[in-house]
């Protein structure tokens, strides 16, 4: 089921429905069956690996905080790592890593073909199994106590508004709160119905419409020309962090409902002045994790060596792991390399740039420097974001090809945009969406607008309230059948 | 807290209210649903029901100026028997038909033609047990809320006129003076030769699919009619050829035998004068042949009613038989020839030159030649020819292009 769906409007309205019912304290049991519900309406046997990993991550947790020594403990965190991992591999990595091997042969000369794994990824897996390891990790250096209730543990692993797509929640963050949840209040009410709508509007008005530009140009590179590949570049960039951001908006509003707060993922990334920055401010659940887990342990593991090259390894080390834990793909790993090979110079050559920068007194500080470092930064995350879209490196390499020979620049029809898939009135409704779009996350520099707008004038409010609900369902991109599909509407 | 529960039971009750509105906007009901529930109870006597070689091969009007009876035509395009089953159903809630009249081409579809257009059916009116079942038995649970107009379709923004229109329809007053005037919708654009062998050419039926629902269906509904006192008659209305290619749900059903086995009327019709002109497509009539084909229908209920037929009608109608048509060009010069069945049929034409997007050009005065000659530089013509008797109580449009 996925977030951006009537039918999880629904079930999150019924699910809120009975969860008062239950006393503040007890509501983890409903929020927990309904999570598993969620789990086994996409397939059971997903509800059943999560249950797996669940148990797997509550017996580790328990035994190492009940070990004695340190080496016992590390026994059981190692365990109860490579059997999350280990799933995580089965499900998502097996294949690719048997067709790695198959190349590797195959450059030496022996031909090998092994039997793919037919099995479906299950539903967050990647996300609930690093919940899992930073769990048993925070156990382990004593940052928490283990979770005793089985029950609550569960829940924190399948919670089902961040159970697809994150955020990655800290066990430190959402367990006292599965314990006890805030009690209701009509503000965070509202706020919470309208960041869900906030986050369809996002999904079904822009980057769904967005989708089809994006995959009528990536799906054959070769039959296009530059000024649409630029485009498309462009709108795959804007379509990515506003499908995403939408996801997540829509999980934290449902979270809010039930008393749970998540936390943020996304703080106007594109913004960021440096690649650097844009990691903390994209996917920051995500960044903080592979930050506190595996780059923070891997400078303390090289903190003897003083040449920066290590830091450089270390960096391309964390996103490396971050391109794979996105996909099973080459495409992913040149992506994460990409970033990570970004960040490696601009922290090897920090030092030398500010001095740089003071030396020639250049308005680091200024508008027009920080725009410029804002367009820098942006080019750089596209021609990466290339990468992480395209089906395989031979259609990545097609697209770049197109931009970087400018091919077809002069001919007519390279500039036109109305073979993409999208007809006019589609790229008007993109215009005025991305403008309101635009507006919103200027204005949420100042503090929530979800709760802002309800201090504003009643019919002022209201009318926005309804515009935006009306906008989703008017001018969203969804639905079974088409318009024109009916060939006898005048009947 | 008691006055922000009752704020946000206002807001809701307003976003309901524009939310049924723009539901009635985006309604897919088609025009005999829409008309059928604003006809008078117990109007109507004839009923033709199937899928669009019902309600797009005969005209209920004329059949109503022939005979004294009040006919009306309904169905939903591609339907299978299945939803004329509930069709049926829904219809026996508000008329007593003492006839009706099943196009047998809803029993050989075992899928409707596009799944879509059930809604032009459970769109209309109320939703209740009969439209449910349709609905159920078509829609996923996954797509079920598409049941919802304004969660079903993308709506088309390039035309939002048709939107707004549809919304400041919803506030208008019905007109409740429809009555028996319903006339169908058939196609107004014949065949030309060369599409017509084209048609000749396509594959046949080449699987043999599973009857098992539609027999189920089909014995449920001559139960209806049985116990509803109606007689039944089944109809099989003329087509060129049925093509896998454009019927994949489409599979064979012996009419006769069935028919024969359960003492059922079977009408066919007589189409060995038809040629292009009579057919819109393979499987439809065109206007042309619309009318001789509703005029033998009436023809065939009068002689299984025992009724009389209006003859001075009759013969009017009978004017309006044409057997071909050609449409010649000799450079920009083009010359479209009808060809009467009673070359001193008492018939007045009016030509309408058109561009390539169907805009009027120019229009003649109206005369009494069947043939007409004009020049267009363009490539691509569009002609409508406007045909009416000098008694002028029946006309009709037809459309022809070069291409």
């Amino acid at each position: 089921m996925q977030l951006s769906t009537f039918l999880f409007l629904v079930f999150l309205t019924i699910v809120f429905l009975i969860q008062q019912v239950f006393p503040r304290k007890a509501r983890w049991i409903w929020l927990l069956v309904a999570s598993y519900l969620f789990c086994v309406y996409s397939d059971v046997k997903f509800a059943a690996v999560l249950a797996g990993v669940t148990l797997i991550a509550y017996l580790a947790g328990v035994l190492i905080a009940n070990a004695k020594e340190r080496k016992g403990k590390r026994v059981f965190l190692l365990l109860g790592m490579l059997i999350a991992v280990g799933t995580l591999f089965s499900f998502k990595y097996l294949n690719f890593s048997l067709n790695i091997l198959e190349d590797a042969l195959g450059i030496l000369g022996i031909a090998k073909d092994y039997p793919a794994n037919q099995w479906l990824l299950p539903l967050g897996l990647s996300f609930y199994t690093f919940q899992a390891i930073s769990y048993l990790l925070d156990v382990y250096n004593g940052v928490i106590p283990p979770e005793r209730n089985i029950g609550k543990f569960a829940l924190y692993l399948a919670f089902f508004p961040k159970l697809i797509s994150g955020p990655i929640e800290r066990a430190s963050h959402l367990l006292p709160q599965i314990t006890t949840p805030n009690p209701f209040n009509y503000e965070n009410f509202v706020a919470a119905l309208l960041r869900i709508f906030w986050g369809f509007f996002k999904k079904l008005v822009i980057a769904d419409r967005l989708a089809v530009l994006v995959g009528s140009v990536f799906n054959a590179p070769t039959d296009y020309f530059a000024p649409q590949s630029i485009m498309v570049v462009l709108a795959f960039s804007l379509q990515i962090y506003i499908d995403f951001s939408a996801y997540c908006d829509i999980a934290i509003g449902a979270a809010s409902l039930l008393g749970i707060d998540l936390v943020e993922n996304f703080n106007l990334p594109y913004l960021a002045r440096s690649v650097t920055e844009f990691w903390r401010r994209w996917h920051i659940s995500l960044s903080n994790w592979l930050r506190d887990y595996i780059f923070i342990p891997l400078n303390f593991a090289t903190r003897r060596r003083k040449a920066k090259i290590w830091l450089a390894v270390n960096i391309l080390i964390v996103f490396l792991i971050s391109g794979i834990w996105h996909g099973a793909n080459y495409t992913f790993i040149i992506w994460g390399l990409l970033h990570g090979f970004y960040q490696a110079v601009e922290a090897i050559t920090q030092q030398w740039r500010t001095r740089l920068e003071k030396r020639y007194s250049i308005g680091y500080k200024g508008f027009l420097f920080g725009a410029l470092q804002v367009v820098f930064t942006f080019s750089l995350v596209c021609l990466a974001w290339v990468f992480f879209r395209a089906e395989n490196i031979h259609v990545a390499s097609s697209l770049l090809k197109n931009i970087v020979t400018l091919r077809g620049s002069l001919h007519a029809i390279a500039w036109d945009f109305t073979q993409l898939g999208l007809t006019p009135a589609d790229y008007w409704i993109l215009a005025v969406a991305l403008l309101i779009f635009g507006v919103f996350e200027i204005s949420s520099r100042k503090g929530s607008l979800f709760i802002r707008s309800q201090k504003w004038v009643l019919p002022i409010r209201w009318s926005v309230y309804l515009l935006l609900i009306f906008a989703v369902i008017l001018f969203g991109y969804f639905g079974a059948f088409k318009a024109s599909d009916f060939i006898y509407a005048g009947f | 807290m008691v006055r922000n529960w009752l704020r946000f039971a206002c807001f809701c009750t307003i976003f309901f209210l524009l939310f049924s509105w723009c539901n009635a906007a985006l309604n897919q009901r088609s025009r005999q649903w829409r008309e059928f529930y604003q006809l008078p109870r117990n109007s109507i006597d004839v009923v033709i029901i199937g899928n669009s070689h019902a309600f797009g091969t005969f005209q209920s009007r004329i059949i109503n100026e022939l005979i004294p009876v009040s006919t009306y035509a309904i169905g939903t395009p591609g339907e299978s028997i299945f939803v004329s089953y509930y069709e049926l159903k829904e219809l026996l809630k508000y008329q007593k038909p003492h006839m009706v009249l099943l196009e047998t081409f809803a029993i050989n579809m075992t899928e409707p033609v596009d799944i879509g257009y059930i809604f032009q059916f459970t769109d209309a009116g109320h939703l209740n047990d009969n439209k449910w079942s349709v609905l159920k038995r078509y829609l996923p649970l996954d797509i079920r809320y598409s049941m919802i107009p304004v969660f079903r379709e993308r709506m088309d923004w390039n035309a939002p006129s048709v939107f707004f229109d549809k919304m400041s329809a919803v506030v208008k007053p019905v007109d409740r003076s429809i009555g028996k005037k319903a006339v169908g919708w058939v196609d107004p654009e014949p065949l030309s030769d060369a599409e017509y062998d084209a048609v000749l050419q396509l594959p046949g039926i080449t699987e043999n699919l599973s009857l098992e629902e539609n027999l189920e269906y089909l014995n449920r509904f001559v139960d209806l009619c049985e116990q509803n006192n109606i007689h039944l008659v089944l109809m099989t209305t003329p087509v060129i050829k049925i093509s896998s290619q454009y019927f994949p749900y489409y599979t064979p059903f012996d009419v006769a035998a069935y028919a024969h086995t359960h003492q059922i009327d079977w009408i066919t019709f007589d189409t060995s004068s038809f040629t292009n002109m009579h057919y819109a497509n393979l499987d439809h009539v065109s206007i042309f042949g619309s009318i001789p084909v509703s005029v033998d229908l009436a023809e065939k209920i009068t002689n299984i009613l025992s009724i009389p037929m209006d003859q001075n009608r009759l013969n009017d109608f009978r004017q309006f038989y044409f057997s071909d048509f050609t449409l010649e060009r000799d450079g920009e010069y083009y010359t479209l020839t009808l060809i009467p069945e009673t070359p001193q049929a008492a018939l007045l034409y009016k030509y309408v030159i058109m561009d390539a997007d169907y805009r009027e050009e120019y229009s003649t005065d109206w005369m009494t030649s069947s043939q007409y000659s004009f020049s267009d530089a363009d490539e691509i013509v569009h002609m409508k020819v406007i045909i009416k008797n000098v008694e002028e109580n029946y006309q009709f449009e037809a459309f022809f292009n070069n291409y």
